[in-house]
């Protein structure tokens, strides 16, 4: 059996009457960057919010680096990254990386080299002392994901990373994603772009909360003989494939 | 401009009104709240002020006379009886006892608000002091006889007084009394002899805030009034955008601690409450010349005892709201049952007795007495435990219940 970062089984999680996620199975292995695409309201970010914690599932479970979700050890090992922005407007970039290193428990010297490092892949060096809400909302973006990443994380859980941010950016966080990869750094990411998608080491195409395909973008492009991840989607939606 | 885009604007909003429930509540609601508190709040005087009547009055009036030298005694004249008789007992609740120390220590306790002293003499002496002003010179046998010729020089006049002992810290409470007891002594003693004025028979003395002005006592209740306003309205707008930012997820996802989060508002929020209450201090002793009998240090404490709880009170209700705009509308909801009720502006004693316990589950009830207990009787920590014991049951509720609440957000079940 393979040593999976991120193993969840039969995940369930219902708001009410409605069955948001719906018996739901994935596993991650290490170094992968795992998409989970999927129309909007199809159950994306409930999916995020379970394996990373912030939710309980009513039924199934979830290990993360074969820790229980729960487990204070875990959250030093990952990064989540909301869909909101999630930094502090009123503070400024150093500010908010600086808060959320001591958040992991991170010493005043761990925090100036992590500052330095990533302010400058975020291109934010010069932007050091300037408050986050005088930030253009691209670098409002890197901004956040800075803080994602101000300790090191093992697993990287990224809600719609890059949803609003200009082709450049995108492009650069891409890099960015590869980069961690190289580092063994596992990311589950959520999207809607196909673009990104098929950047992706692996998708799993997620409808109305239930898994409908997972694999790689090529090898589900060529099982159903289409041409683009647009068109793998559209054919399971109608139930062609 | 035109009709039909006013008209579009106004179905517009009037649309947005309907689907958020929320608001639509409190637009009936308010109103309603609204005239409720301030009809009650004004409804009356102070009533049932805790009063102890101490009444050692013999009733014999003992005169003495010429010829043959001596004392003459005229009984059945009960004058302290007549006046307690009178007593309004709607604004005053005569409790009575036989020990003037004791009712006194009740004062200073602060379970009663007032003392009457009646002295042993009252009757006598009162009597005697009627006589002397109206320079009688004779008073008729009690049994029949002939009349006797009073002698006025030796009559003694040092009891003819009406001791009244009063706790002053609640200047409108001190008032009422002061003008119940009035009243009934014009009635009692006025009417019946013109030549003597109730205050010649009424010797008012303070046992707290002598000389107390009304900002004297509305001081310590706007301290923490301020209090209550500014760190309920920065708990629950920095605590409901750290929800919307997306901030608290981050931080539910990291390995900090519900109670982390709480402790560390706590900490700052604390400390903003101390700063204000220090600003209110200073301003009201440099520019109103308020006066503060007891300790400063104990004042502070009580206030940040109190933001502790209003804190946890502020995370709950950020719990409840989705956003800021909801959150905001929380806040008029708990200050203005605080202002009106908790004894601020018009004393509890003045509201119907039916909303007396609404008043007793308003935290600020307890940290503005504890204040003007402190501030005005020159009260120390024993003294004001019960309030301090109430504020403690406050913090340690809203917390707990605000630190589990946040778990549970944390890991929704």
């Amino acid at each position: 059996m393979a040593d999976y970062v991120v193993e969840a089984r039969g995940l369930v999680r219902r708001y009410g009457d409605l069955v948001a996620v719906d018996r739901l199975d994935f596993m991650v292995e290490k170094g992968e960057v795992y998409g989970l695409i999927g129309p909007n309201g199809s159950g994306k970010t409930t999916v995020i919010k379970l394996v990373c914690g912030l939710l309980k599932p009513h039924a199934g479970s979830v290990r993360v680096l074969g820790m229980q979700v729960a487990d204070p050890k875990l959250s030093h090992q990952i990064g989540y990254m909301p869909q909101e922005i999630a930094i502090y407007p009123d503070l400024t970039v150093h500010d908010n990386v600086r808060f959320f290193g001591e958040v992991y428990g991170l010493s005043k010297k761990e925090v100036e080299k992590r500052e330095e490092e990533l302010l400058d892949f975020a291109g934010l060096t010069e932007k050091r002392n300037a408050l986050a809400s005088t930030l253009s909302g691209g670098l409002k973006h890197r901004l956040s994901f800075a803080c994602t990443l101000v300790h090191t994380p093992k697993v990287l859980f990224l809600d719609e990373p890059t949803v609003g941010v200009d082709p450049e950016l995108r492009f650069s966080f891409w890099e960015f994603f590869y980069d961690l990869r190289k580092k063994g750094v596992t990311t589950i990411i959520t999207t809607h772009y196909m673009d990104e998608a098929r950047k992706c080491t692996r998708v799993g195409l997620i409808r109305r909360g239930k898994m409908v395909a997972e694999d790689h973008p090529k090898k589900l492009m060529e099982k159903t003989g289409t041409g683009s991840l647009e068109d793998v989607f559209l054919a399971f939606s109608r139930g062609e494939a | 401009m035109g009709a039909t885009m006013i008209l579009a604007m106004a179905r517009n909003i009037l649309l947005r009104l309907v689907h958020d429930r929320r608001t639509l509540g409190m637009i009936f609601v308010m109103p309603i709240i609204f005239i409720g508190l301030f009809g009650f709040a004004f409804a009356g005087e102070p009533e049932d002020i805790g009063t102890v009547v101490v009444n050692l009055d013999t009733g014999i009036a003992s005169i003495p006379v010429k010829e043959p030298v001596g004392n003459i005694t005229i009984p059945g004249l009960n004058l302290a009886e007549g006046i307690i008789d009178g007593f309004d007992t709607k604004t005053l609740t005569l409790h009575f006892s036989d020990d003037v120390d004791e009712a006194l220590k009740k004062v200073e306790n602060g379970e009663a608000w007032a003392v009457v002293y009646f002295p042993e003499n009252f009757t006598s002496h009162l009597y005697g002091k009627l006589l002397k002003i109206m320079k009688t010179g004779t008073i008729p046998d009690p049994i029949g006889g002939q009349d006797y010729s009073v002698d006025l020089q030796n009559i003694s006049t040092s009891d003819a007084t009406i001791d009244l002992r009063i706790d002053g810290s609640n200047t409108q409470v001190a008032a009422a009394i002061i003008q119940s007891i009035s009243e009934t002594l014009s009635k009692s003693v006025e009417e019946s002899h013109p030549d003597l004025s109730f205050s010649d028979v009424l010797n008012i003395r303070y046992v707290y805030g002598e000389n107390a002005r009304f900002i004297d006592f509305f001081a310590p209740g706007i301290m923490a009034l301020v209090v209550t306003n500014i760190t309920i309205m920065l708990t629950i707008v920095s605590f409901v955008r750290e929800k919307t930012n997306g901030t608290l997820d981050r931080l539910f996802v990291s390995p900090m601690k519900s109670t982390d989060i709480v402790l560390g508002y706590t900490v700052t929020f604390s400390l903003v409450a101390l700063f204000q209450s220090v600003e209110i201090i200073a301003v009201g002793v440099l520019l109103f010349d308020i006066r503060i009998v007891g300790s400063i240090a104990l004042a502070l404490m009580i206030i940040v005892l109190y933001a502790i709880g209003l804190l946890g009170l502020g995370f709950l209700l950020s719990t409840i709201a989705k956003n800021e705009f909801q959150a905001i509308q929380f806040i008029p909801l708990i200050i203005l049952p605080s202002i009106i009720l908790a004894g601020v502006i018009w004393p509890i004693e003045s509201m119907p007795p039916i909303i007396r316990p609404v008043s007793y589950a308003i935290p600020l009830t307890y940290a503005a007495e504890a204040l003007r207990s402190v501030m005005i009787r020159g009260w120390g920590p024993l003294e004001i435990g019960v309030d301090i014991l109430a504020l403690i049951i406050f913090a340690v509720l809203t917390f707990s219940l605000s630190i589990l609440i946040m778990r549970r957000k944390a890991h929704q079940s």
